[in-house]
């Protein structure tokens, strides 16, 4: 069992949605006065929620694209058997599909045992290479890269690890934690009927909903969200989206957009520094 | 307006004015409508009985194509507006077998003529709209290439009873939503025809009831009513002249004979 938890969580249905006040039901409620089909003839409550998980999906993956910390998650596990390219690896499938759950990996770190700290994030081609032995510049690096369902990871000839199985090692981390820092997709909502459905259920305001019926996306993003379905509703009746409508989302959009190019200049910028030894106040990253 | 009333008013308007007497002999007022309806000395009650029912089925007619064309929240609320004393509604609880109920309106007092608007109301207390569905709008609702479903939704259409037509409600509840769930239907019936409201045995039915038609319309119905008592008494001049009227009016005012 080498991933042994996310969040401290030991199953991905623990894990908390972000919406402090807005349900799947409120926006969907919200969406349907404002585009005036309330009476279901034309747009089927189905259809409402379909929109609402594909605007959650987009949203939830600009704000994860610009490293805004709401989805960001902490994967604790040991490394499994080593990969076919003789690297080590964390398999993440096999904790209730966590490859599919996940967004991105941001950062990988060795949490106890002899040696603690950073590894770094490098090319496949790279860890491969040094698997050859040839070059002793990195016998005792630390490395990973995130490839299908797998975190793979090189660990220098002087590391004991599954991959390398030393008897004698500057330290050994095959029994060591790590700490895979990421981002995850959204939770979104199940599609059941509202009988049997956990996240979208009628609850009224005069009853306090349960934690599933919470949309997974922050209160300050909920007008983004309805503008979305709101357009999305717009479209499948064929009637023409407003234009303040259009223009909150493209104004919304291109700030995440903007804040998306923030990120990968400071990536940039970080990498430049870690080339030129300048990485001594911030770590590099991926790029 | 009663329907002795329409008879008498018709009668006077067509110049076959005859004295409605009661069975005692003395001549009817409002107050003391007559218990049968006697024929004019060119026109027959029944001929007045039938051209009254047609005007009302061609005043209905008129609504109804006025209103097919537009969206179906538009012309119930529109409906509704203009006809709030026609639209009666009906409750039942929905029972369900393999997501469709089939609901037999034979209790109605005649046929379905058109359905307003439904709506249900489940276990809980929430009501919610139940759309109405036609043609193939249905098939591609129930197209299970659709994995997003749909939401409980009703056709209206006409099956024979015991050699009877019946009109009848199909429910499509592909989700269980509605099963067990009150359900209400606001619609129109269709009228009765004035010769068949009458019962000298029952006194709830008998002349002193109003005609089939939102009062608003009584002179319309009237007016359509003494063209085709003109029309099928070969009354060709009179005819003629009230045909002139109908067109002199909507030269005039762009409007039906409507007043």
């Amino acid at each position: 069992m080498p991933i042994v938890s996310i969040n401290g969580e030991d199953s991905i249905v623990h894990l908390r949605p972000l919406s402090k006040f807005w349900t799947y039901y409120r926006i969907s409620s919200e969406a349907q006065v404002l585009t005036q089909q309330k009476n279901n003839e034309k747009v089927q409550e189905m259809n409402i929620r379909y929109h609402i998980n594909a605007a959650i999906s987009h949203i939830a993956d600009l704000l994860s694209l610009a490293a805004e910390p709401w989805y960001g998650i902490t994967i604790l596990g040991t490394l499994d058997t080593a990969h076919p390219t003789g690297l080590d690896r964390i398999d993440l499938s096999t904790f209730q599909d966590l490859d599919r759950f996940i967004h991105h990996i941001e950062r990988v770190n060795i949490v106890n045992g002899t040696r603690i700290g950073n590894l770094s994030k490098w090319d496949l081609s790279m860890m491969t290479q040094q698997r050859s032995g040839w070059n002793l510049q990195h016998d005792q690096t630390a490395t990973w890269t995130h490839l299908g369902s797998d975190i793979l990871m090189f660990f220098g000839k002087d590391v004991d690890s599954p991959a390398n199985a030393l008897e004698h090692s500057s330290y050994d981390v095959s029994s060591a934690d790590f700490a895979i820092v990421g981002y995850r997709q959204p939770i979104l909502d199940d599609m059941l009927p509202e009988s049997t459905s956990l996240t979208y259920k009628h609850t009224k305001d005069t009853d306090i909903p349960q934690i599933n019926e919470y949309i997974d996306l922050p209160d300050r993003y909920a007008k983004l969200l309805i503008d979305m379905v709101q357009a999305s509703i717009l479209q499948q009746v064929n009637v023409d989206i407003p234009k303040q409508i259009e223009q909150s989302i493209n104004q919304a959009t291109q700030q995440l957009t903007s804040m998306i190019d923030a990120k990968r200049q400071f990536e940039v910028n970080a990498k430049q520094g870690y080339d030129r030894n300048l990485n001594r106040i911030q770590p590099p990253g991926g790029i | 307006m009663t329907i002795w009333e329409a008879h008498r008013t018709l009668a006077l308007a067509i110049g076959d004015a005859v004295p409605f007497l009661d069975v005692n002999g003395d001549e009817a007022t409002k107050l003391s409508p007559p218990t049968s309806i006697p024929d004019g000395a060119r026109i027959l009650r029944y001929m007045r009985d039938n051209c009254l029912y047609r005007a009302i089925l061609k005043v209905y007619h008129e609504i109804l194509m006025s209103i097919a064309a537009l969206d179906k929240e538009t012309a119930s609320r529109i409906l509704e507006q203009i006809m709030p004393n026609r639209i009666f509604t009906i409750n039942f609880v929905g029972s369900f077998s393999n997501g469709t109920m089939i609901r037999t309106l034979d209790e109605l007092g005649n046929k379905l003529m058109y359905i307003v608007n439904i709506y249900t109301n489940n276990a809980n207390g929430k009501k919610y709209p139940i759309p109405l569905r036609y043609g193939i709008d249905i098939n591609g609702m129930i197209n299970s290439r659709n994995v997003q479903g749909f939401d409980a939704f009703c056709t209206h259409y006409a099956i024979y009873k015991d050699d009877t037509e019946v009109s009848c409600l199909m429910f499509f509840d592909d989700k269980d939503e509605i099963d067990g769930n009150e359900i209400y239907v606001r619609l129109l019936e269709y009228p009765r025809n004035p010769a068949d409201a009458i019962s000298l045995t029952d006194p709830d039915y008998n002349w002193n009831m109003d005609l089939d038609i939102e009062e608003t319309f009584v002179p319309k119905v009237l007016n359509y009513a003494k063209l085709y008592v003109m029309q099928e008494s070969q009354d060709i001049d009179a005819f003629a002249a009230l045909q002139m009227e109908f067109i002199g009016q909507r030269g005039q005012g762009g409007q039906d004979a409507n007043s």
